[in-house]
């Protein structure tokens, strides 16, 4: 079992396997080598880490992405690898917009590959189809663009 | 107003932030790719064509400063450009196209140019316009990771490998609308898809060729010498017409191990295969063979000559005698998977004059020299089909077969899979579909009680199928009123 704060202090037992889901948390475990001293999470709060945990338990078995694989893998394969999610992940991510991106922060911060990628295709999904207003809707996002700058953009969009 | 519209902007963007600033630029990075992502599986050029009319990344670069500069210094993706050249394409579209390119930076790329096929149409996209993006595609001939080219002569012509030869060029895909050449002689790609071009007119490298097919007809000689330069081929796809100099050289390729040829006529199957040798070839398909009697005797020295272990056999309307069907079948003892199909309408008479050889020779325990053995001893899966009523004679043959095979302990029978499948053009309600006699029936429940699977449909147009056996069986249950299914006493 292994210890872990997060950075409102609160304490989490993880088995090891679950644990060591994350390369940062696997390093640490490597170099401080046997011992209950706890380790810290600094820079995710227990509510996020609820759900990274949740999500490290529920993949603890599927096997390690390798780079191999995708070289590999026929491009149908590699398709549906990038664009379908489980049902389960499906769930997993129809969360409120600031906790899908803490998720994304917290996988980025704790190295966890494939919950990283996980919640970037659950970004890009939102805005699949979606027009340049819509997508500015979705993310609150202001349109800065000089006016020089949005005549070149209006001129892209009428010649594509 | 403007200028004060511009002092306030940093502070309105200041106030309003958007979660997506809170993201390191790696991980949009991530998000952007993720959502221009294609399926690369579909390689309809209309389809891909059509796709750049509403480019993603474009979209991306039309939300704001920062995604815009995000976008444009990412070469991932940039990578796959798909341009059709119409007559009303614009400078501006063209400069897009190029600037396209540039994005990409050094990565390898896939490049779909087309024109629309208007054979009618005297209007042709003009080519003065398209050529900066012409230029810009040759100078990345370094980076070409598949090119696809649908384009006339006029165009075409300019297309070069002028940066010098793509290291992995994977697919290179050429369909001229009319009579072109191609220079891309340094190029060396893997798989091939060519029409229309003539080949003398395609100078490229066959050296690193996988795989090589072709969409309309070309000359078996020409065929031939590619065959002679490809030499890691290991499939190949043709379409064949007109013979060649019957003194030619012999053509050997060690590599090839499936070859499915369409032939315009009969004379071209004897010339192709009376001059190839194939030690690997594994699977063979000859596909709309010329209403004529299959020229076996070229086909059985080919099969000699090649020593080819050959695992599957297609064949396409072939028509042939007895004698010659049964010097086929002792030709190939290795097939396991035999596939025979006839696709034109209306030729029953005939069709049963062509398969009458086959079940004989199915059913036969000589070979053409009168030794004892089971023709095909390997044969696993027998698949055939086509416009013919139920072929009783092909159950009984299986069935004669079987007996023999287990009469005579030498002559061990594998098959386990038979699939049948008559096609009828006719109106159910006028002719409704005849059922399969008694005496077959028994015959094909002895032969699932020895562990042969049927599949028996009518397709009755595109669309309907029926399941024969399934149909025949419940008529019979009627008939009957009992259970009838595979049991010990199911036999004729």
């Amino acid at each position: 079992m292994v210890i872990l704060i997060t950075s409102d202090n609160v304490k989490y037992v993880v088995e090891k396997d679950v644990a060591e889901l994350s390369v940062l948390v696997k390093n640490m475990l490597e170099d401080i080598g046997p011992s209950d001293e706890p380790i810290p999470l600094h820079n995710v709060t227990s509510t996020v880490f609820n759900k990274v945990l949740e999500y490290c338990i529920y993949h603890r078995n599927d096997p390690p992405p390798s780079d191999d694989d995708e070289g590999c893998a026929s491009p149908l394969h590699k398709y549906l690898a990038s664009h379908i999610c489980s049902e389960w992940d499906q769930r997993f991510f129809d969360v409120d917009q600031a906790l899908l991106f803490d998720i994304i922060l917290a996988a980025n911060y704790l190295d966890i590959k494939t919950l990283l990628d996980d919640a970037c295709k659950a970004v890009a999904h939102l805005i699949q189809g979606k027009s340049t207003e819509e997508i500015r809707g979705i993310f609150n996002i202001v349109n800065d663009f000089t006016p020089e700058e949005e005549a070149r953009v209006k001129k892209e969009n009428v010649s594509s | 107003m403007v200028t004060e519209f511009r002092e306030l902007k940093p502070v309105i963007n200041n106030l309003h932030k958007s979660p997506m600033d809170r993201l390191p630029v790696e991980i949009i990075s991530i998000i952007f790719g993720y959502f221009v992502e294609k399926p690369d599986f579909i390689p309809s050029p209309v389809m891909s064509a059509h796709n750049l009319a509403y480019p993603q990344q474009l979209t991306l670069g039309a939300v704001c400063s920062n995604w815009r500069r995000i976008a444009w210094s990412l070469p991932s993706l940039w990578t796959s450009l798909a341009f059709q050249f119409t007559t009303s394409t614009s400078y501006t579209r063209v400069r897009l196209a190029v600037e396209w390119l540039e994005r990409s930076g050094r990565l390898p790329v896939d490049i779909i140019l087309s024109t629309p096929d208007n054979p009618g149409s005297f209007k042709q996209p003009d080519l003065s316009r398209a050529m900066p993006l012409i230029r810009a595609v040759n100078l990345c001939s370094d980076r070409w990771r598949s090119l696809t080219l649908f384009l006339p002569q006029s165009f075409m012509s300019f297309i070069h490998d002028a940066n010098g030869p793509p290291p992995m060029l994977l697919h290179l895909h050429v369909n001229s609308h009319d009579v072109a050449s191609l220079d891309i002689s340094q190029t060396a790609p893997k798989s091939v898809h060519i029409a229309n071009i003539p080949l003398e007119e395609l100078s490229m490298k066959w050296h690193e060729v996988t795989r090589i097919s072709t969409s309309n007809f070309y000359d078996a000689h020409d065929c031939l010498q590619i065959l002679r330069q490809a030499t890691k081929v290991e499939q190949c796809f043709f379409y064949l017409k007109n013979g060649g100099d019957p003194t030619s050289n012999l053509i050997v390729n060690c590599q090839l191990t499936c070859l499915d040829v369409t032939f315009y006529s009969g004379h071209n199957i004897a010339f192709f295969f009376d001059h190839i040798t194939l030690p690997a070839l594994k699977s063979l398909t000859l596909n709309d063979l010329p209403f004529d009697i299959l020229p076996v005797n070229s086909l059985v020295s080919f099969f000699r000559r090649s020593s080819c272990q050959l695992d599957s056999l297609c064949l396409d309307d072939p028509f042939m005698f007895r004698r010659d069907a049964m010097e086929l079948m002792s030709a190939i003892p290795s097939v396991s998977d035999l596939s025979l199909h006839f696709r034109i309408p209306g030729r029953e008479s005939n069709i049963s004059l062509l398969l009458g050889p086959f079940y004989q020779s199915l059913a036969s325990l000589t070979d053409i020299q009168g030794r004892s053995l089971l023709l095909l001893p390997r044969l696993k899966t027998l698949n055939v089909s086509g416009y013919f009523s139920f072929p009783d004679k092909l159950i009984a043959a299986l069935y004669h077969r079987l007996r023999l095979s287990k009469r005579d302990k030498a002559a061990q029978q594998s098959l386990d899979h038979v699939r049948i499948v008559c096609r009828t053009e006719d109106d159910e309600v006028r002719n409704p579909i005849s059922r399969i006699s008694q005496s077959t029936l028994d015959q094909i429940l002895y032969l699932q009680k020895e562990g042969v699977e049927f599949k028996i449909e009518v397709h009755s147009g595109p669309h309907r199928r029926q399941d024969l056996l399934e149909m025949s069986l419940e008529d019979r249950c009627t008939e009957e009123g009992v259970q009838v299914g595979p049991s010990d006493t199911a036999q004729p």
